[in-house]
């Protein structure tokens, strides 16, 4: 190496040597970036959440999109707050999240054009086997959280919180709120992490946590918990995907987005998250709940 | 397989470009700071000390700040992408380079740098004969710098994005397994890595020639 570089430079003094030095660095630069012509047309940057990544939705419909469009997908996997936040400083082409209240903000403040409904679940209450707040037997979601932390007077009941600003996040505080209930440290933790990690963190510590039946599902055979509160109608979890504003951001790869948008919410792309199937159960309903609206979550 | 094959790659190639630019422009400037004087000196060698013990997410953070659509910089749309994990890698080892050079060449006897300035060497030709004099120090700064960016995951993570099939590399896919819990895949994934810096580091030896 230093023999090559005393060829080029042998006469030349020092200075001007580093000069030489850093424009092969800048060239260099130039070229690495000039290399990436991907980022171009056929490539769609999408901010999605922890929650689809770890059921594995994600893997099924970006493939067939891929196939049809000739456009690949890369997904930013961060929470729902960090993924809006990405897509605001306008480092996505498109945001896929489960934050209702969140993302109405997203458009009402110009960054996002409208919500789109595309898929819905529910959340869940996961717990211990044993349940030694017997949550099942609350009537409900915000009756199980009130056992939950009467429950942890006389115990080692605990709660894994994902506390990461994701929709997940949001609805657990929210239904903390209801319940008129502030948890206290000693068996609230905050885990920090995605819904797989932080479910992971509730098993290993048989504690109790919210999460979506996507993701229980998907993680269920690897964890010794089981779900011990649901219902259906009142923990509703709806994701949206939200079109970038173009004025906003001129950049961002908006025809791309539209395609993809199209083929969520066309018949084909319905389909396959209707009969998207784990362990024989059906993980998301296609389209939006009849209440796709910012009263939820909303803290 | 090909979903462990992938980030290997990512990482062997990011890390070794990053590692190259380093040498390009750490080496220099370690020797310019053995060898020369200048005031601040004193002050400059001890902020790049302190910069070796930047966390790897904090530089990460910066250079996602600088790159991010928002900024002046970031119309280039240069976040997400391999040529950004580059640049940002380089930035995290070139303070490393840098102070192992300037390690290296200050321990060499002054001797060797009087006499080739004897012998009329011009003053390219001195810093080379000091290059040779010192090149198992400067391999050793070279393996380290290697060391440091193939196995970070704090800067990758931030500035690439993780995104499959693109920039994940093997110590973010280590990290995401391991969230998922997915240990197994994580220790094999550990493993391939180790291996790797294994091979790496052999050829270095290699190069560097038989001991004296």
């Amino acid at each position: 190496m230093m023999i090559t570089l005393a060829l080029i430079n042998d006469k030349v003094s020092y200075n001007t040597f580093m000069l030489k030095y850093l424009v092969i660095l800048a060239a260099a630069v130039g070229i690495l970036s000039g290399c990436d012509k991907d980022r171009q047309e056929n490539t769609l940057l999408i901010a999605a959440t922890t929650t689809t990544d770890n059921s594995g939705i994600l893997d099924v419909l970006f493939p067939p999109f891929t196939e049809a469009s000739g456009i690949r997908v890369r997904a930013i996997i961060s929470s729902s707050g960090q993924a809006i936040r990405n897509a605001q400083n306008g480092n996505a082409d498109v945001l896929l999240s489960h934050l209702p209240w969140a993302e109405e903000q997203f458009v009402a403040n110009g960054y996002g054009t409208e919500r789109i409904a595309v898929m819905y679940n529910d959340f869940i209450i996961a717990g211990p086997p044993s349940d030694p707040a017997n949550i099942q037997q609350a009537s409900s979601a915000t009756q199980a959280f009130k056992s939950i932390a009467a429950a942890t007077d006389n115990s080692t009941v605990k709660f894994i919180s994902r506390a990461d600003q994701s929709g997940t996040h949001a609805k657990e505080m929210q239904l903390w709120e209801s319940a008129e209930i502030l948890p206290d440290d000693r068996w609230y933790i905050q885990s920090g992490q995605g819904m797989g990690a932080t479910l992971a963190m509730a098993g290993e510590m048989q504690a109790y946590t919210l999460c979506d039946r996507a993701t229980f599902v998907v993680y269920s055979a690897k964890i010794q918990l089981e779900i011990l509160y649901q219902q259906p109608g009142e923990l509703i979890n709806a994701y949206s995907i939200i079109p970038l504003n173009k004025n906003r951001f001129p950049k961002a790869n908006h025809k791309a987005a539209q395609m993809l948008i199209e083929f969520l919410t066309s018949p084909q792309g319905q389909k396959i998250i209707s009969g998207y199937r784990v362990d024989g159960q059906q993980l998301y309903q296609p389209g939006g709940p009849d209440m796709l609206n910012a009263k939820d979550n909303q803290p | 397989m090909t979903d462990l094959i992938q980030p290997l790659a990512v990482s062997l190639s990011v890390s070794i470009s990053a590692t190259i630019l380093c040498a390009l422009v750490g080496i220099p400037l370690g020797f310019n700071l053995s060898i020369h004087e200048f005031k601040g000196k004193k002050l400059f060698i001890t902020v790049i000390n302190t910069l070796l013990a930047m966390p790897t997410v904090v530089v990460g953070l910066l250079v996602y700040m600088a790159l991010s659509q928002r900024s002046p910089l970031g119309g280039a749309g240069l976040l997400y992408t391999i040529p950004a994990m580059i640049i940002g890698q380089f930035i995290l080892a070139l303070p490393l380079m840098t102070a192992l050079t300037h390690s290296a060449v200050s321990a060499l006897d002054p001797a060797a740098r009087e006499t080739a300035i004897t012998l009329g060497a011009a003053p390219l030709r001195v810093k080379l004969t000091l290059a040779m004099e010192a090149r198992f120090g400067l391999m050793a700064a070279v393996a380290a710098c290697f060391g440091r960016l193939i196995a970070e995951v704090g800067l990758s993570m931030i500035v690439g994005g993780n995104i499959a099939g693109y920039t994940r590399t093997m110590t973010t896919a280590i990290a995401m397994e391991t969230s998922k819990g997915r240990f197994d895949t994580a220790l094999i994934l550990g493993g391939m890595l180790m291996g790797m810096a294994l091979a790496v580091n052999a050829i270095l030896q290699i190069l560097q020639g038989k001991d004296r």
